[in-house]
């Protein structure tokens, strides 16, 4: 009976954890090529911090997908619920998706982010195409945190 | 909605009329002119006017510099002021006093730049002679002697104990330390010829270098005084031209007015310099919109003169005719996400009508909360009515936002979600519903696209295309449309119920749409191509089945966004929840539910807007766009600092 709540809560964490890495390189690579652009000119600065934050969004899942879990497990209602193994390891599947292919949506989108940034450097009117550019990626990520917590909210 | 109907103007005039004429096009502010120096009919007199550009720089510079010295309360959001042309006009004439100032403001600043560099040295004299304040000698005096070695100079503090243990025993040699850092020991050294080679080979080893004295002269300290009286004269100097110089930031209005006035000015010249003149007259020619024709004549017989000629045409399909939309107040505003995407040609239909319900149905969908609706509403509107000016358009983001809003507090109440509680919902809980708030929002994606489609399909039929729009579009809305009611009584057995009547008919229809549609494509397919190609035409048609597949699907980021934004508002309040028990939690959680619910609005809004454009720029423009329009500028009075009036007769 104990180990469904132990599956439960690894998954909770690896969908955090992984998704949460994902997200801070993805934003620290947007986030040297906004300095980059910022020593050039500070008036960019708002422009430049949006799209620096795009992927940080995956993190958020992430965090989204371990709290669903978490709600689950009844954490945030004083008593654990003792889930069957089997509906902890499926939990933990769950988790996966969001963990996964947030931690290399993340990495991918701040590579666009950056290369979104420089072209806000040169051309200051292009932010709105930049986002666009970089949300597309984040596509992926969306799709697999439905995904997650379709699995999370039906079972 | 088409796009508005533009005419071509071409107009013949007399040079000395040129001015006025253009002023009065600047004023009405209408006509998009086009640039014109290819053409070698007539031939290109370049006389730009150097002057004002000139004046444009200097004063531009002058308010970059005085701003900070502004004494005016301004409030964070304030609309632009206003101020009649005529106003302006009067400030370009009397722009002399205004100008001096601006200069008079440049010759401080090159004043005080000088001042300060002197400033810089003096302190770095003052640094460089400090460490030597104990010495009792005027520096001149370091110098050998006939018979004795003078020196003073530094020893790196590492090597400084070496040093002194090495000469404490030498008794040819005075020494004495003067001060020391973390760097260095100030040392001032005397001994004896007769000990030269010794010592000198000791003073290397130590790092010692002797410290040259020529750029001052006499006791150190008498030095430092003096120099320091030289700082605070200087300093008393620098206060005077900076008291004269914020004591001009009174101009500053003078100056932003000015500075428009320059600006109108400049744009009038410059587009002037895109015409094509001769020694006696001038040509121009553009676009304006064809119910302001009459007004244009107006214009241009008013200030024209006896001799022009202006011919107001029909454009024909070769002419690259500029785009312009027209749209209500409430479509208005998207025009700037439309924009973002590129411009629509002239001849197409006009994308923003469709698009803009879509665009903030969907973002109300992803926001999916009333209550962080209320606040962007409020918000956005706030900011929006802040800084709107008097008379024109205020910023189109902003108000797209506040609308979006109102399309979120919309879709919170049919969810049921108020600031991440759940109340009762109109229409169902996504967390307990997931299946069929799944549903929904693909639903929403195939009228998305079915609308797409029918914009395609429209234009089609308004440009005699019919056979096109029945083989490219009726039949893959026919598909889709009879797919989606084909499948409800299946999407109603999800959700644990018996189909009703209602949807058993719909699935009836359904199943007929969906066989005309798919024999509509395969059949029709292939029109317009010719024999093999008419055949296999319809079947590779069909394999545009998983683009409209994949379409849909798309539409599924409307949940997962939303969901997202939930679960956080629906965590945050447990959280807080469960901090409250005492007043330090109640504060504490207080600041958490207001903090995480902001960061919550911020981040996701953020997402909901970007993700609502994406559904609009792939899915849906993908459908029925035509690239490749030119904006149409009018030529007009821009200023920056100001929000001037036109002020003509025939002004609406």
């Amino acid at each position: 009976m104990e180990m469904g709540l132990v599956y439960g809560f690894i998954g909770a964490a690896f969908a955090a954890i992984v998704a949460g890495i994902g997200s801070a390189i993805g934003v620290s690579i947007a986030g040297q090529a906004a300095t980059g652009v910022i020593a050039e000119d500070p008036d960019k600065f708002g422009r430049v911090l949006l799209l620096q934050l795009l992927p940080g969004t995956q993190g958020i899942y992430g965090l989204v997908v371990a709290l669903m879990i978490m709600l689950n497990l009844g954490v945030f209602a004083g008593d654990l619920i003792a889930i069957t193994e089997t509906k902890g390891m499926i939990l933990m599947v769950g988790a996966i998706p969001t963990g996964v292919v947030g931690l290399f949506s993340a990495i991918y989108q701040g590579k666009v982010s950056a290369a979104g940034i420089q072209l806000v450097g040169r051309r200051g009117d292009q932010s709105g195409r930049a986002l666009t550019m970089s949300a597309m990626v984040e596509t992926y990520a969306v799709f697999a945190v439905l995904i997650s917590l379709l699995v999370v909210l039906l079972v | 909605m088409p796009i508005v109907l533009q005419k071509k103007v071409t107009l013949f005039a007399m040079q000395e009329k040129r001015n006025n004429i253009l002023v009065a096009l600047q004023r009405y502010g209408k006509m998009h002119i086009e640039k014109d120096v290819e053409d070698d009919v007539l031939e290109s007199v370049v006389n730009k006017s150097e002057t004002v550009a000139l004046e444009h720089e200097i004063i531009d510079w002058a308010i970059s510099e005085l701003k900070p010295l502004d004494l005016r309360k301004k409030p964070m959001l304030q609309p632009k002021d206003v101020i009649s042309f005529d106003q302006l006009k009067k400030n370009f004439n009397e722009r002399k006093n205004t100008l001096d100032i601006a200069y008079a403001v440049k010759k401080l600043e090159e004043k005080r730049l000088a001042i300060n560099s002197k400033l810089i040295r003096l302190e770095n004299l003052k640094s460089s002679i400090e460490p030597w304040i104990d010495l009792q000698l005027p520096v001149e005096a370091i110098k050998d002697t006939e018979n004795c070695r003078i020196t003073a100079g530094t020893v790196p503090t590492i090597d400084a104990q070496e040093f002194y243990s090495e000469i404490s025993d030498n008794e040819t040699l005075h020494y004495q330390k003067l001060y020391a850092d973390k760097d260095n020991h100030y040392v001032f050294l005397i001994y004896h010829n007769s000990e030269n080679e010794e010592l000198s080979q000791l003073l290397s080893r130590v790092g010692y270098s002797s410290t040259n004295f020529s750029n001052y002269e006499g006791v150190p300290r008498d030095v430092i005084v003096d120099i320091e009286k030289q700082i605070e004269e200087i300093q008393v100097k620098k206060d005077k031209i900076e008291a004269e110089k914020s004591n001009h930031a009174k101009a500053l209005p003078d100056m932003e007015r000015l500075l428009d006035a320059l600006m109108i000015e400049t744009n009038r010249k410059d587009k002037a310099d895109d015409l094509q003149t001769t020694q006696y007259v001038f040509k121009l020619h553009g676009f304006i919109p064809a119910h302001l024709e009459e007004e244009l004549r107006e214009i241009v017989a008013e200030c024209a003169g006896e001799a022009y000629e202006l011919t107001v045409q029909e454009t024909i399909d070769t002419d690259d005719v500029p785009t312009l939309y027209e749209n209500r107040a409430f479509v208005r505003p998207f025009e700037s996400i439309t924009d973002m995407f590129g411009k629509s040609k002239h001849t197409a239909m006009d994308p923003n009508v469709t698009m803009a319900p879509f665009f903030a149905i969907f973002f109300g969908m992803m926001m999916s909360d009333a209550g962080y609706g209320l606040i962007i509403a409020v918000l956005a509107s706030f900011i929006y009515f802040k800084t709107k000016p008097k008379y024109g358009d205020g910023n189109k983001l902003i108000r797209v936002i506040a609308i979006s809003g109102v399309f979120t507090i919309f879709w919170g109440i049919l969810y049921g979600g108020y600031m991440g509680f759940s109340l009762k919902p109109l229409l169902f809980n996504p967390m307990q519903e997931p299946m069929l708030t799944l549903g929904l929002c693909l639903l929403m994606g195939v009228i998305h696209i079915i609308v797409g489609l029918s914009v395609r399909a429209a234009t089609l039929i308004k440009r005699g295309q019919v056979m096109n729009a029945i083989s490219q579009q009726f039949t893959w809305i026919s598909f889709i449309a009879g797919l989606v009611m084909f499948a409800l009584p299946t999407l109603a057995g999800f959700v644990d119920q018996e189909p009703s009547t209602l949807f058993l008919v719909l699935n009836k229809i359904g199943t007929v749409m969906l066989f005309a549609g798919l024999g509509g494509i395969i059949v029709l397919g292939g029109h317009g191509k010719k024999g093999l190609g008419r055949i296999f035409g319809g079947l590779s048609s069909l394999s545009e089945i998983t683009g409209y597949m994949s379409d849909i699907l798309s539409y599924s980021r409307l949940f997962g966004l939303g969901l997202a934004t939930g679960v956080i508002g629906m965590v945050v309040n447990t959280m807080a929840g469960m901090l409250t028990g005492s007043v330090f939690g109640w504060i504490f959680a207080g600041v958490v539910f207001v903090g995480v619910h902001l960061f919550n609005i911020a981040i996701n809004a953020l997402g909901a807007y970007v993700h609502s454009s994406r559904l609009q720029y792939v899915e849906y423009f993908g459908k029925f766009f035509e690239d490749g329009g030119r904006d149409f500028k009018p030529f007009k009075i821009s200023a920056r600092y100001h929000e001037v009036l036109p002020e003509i007769n025939n002004k609406k």
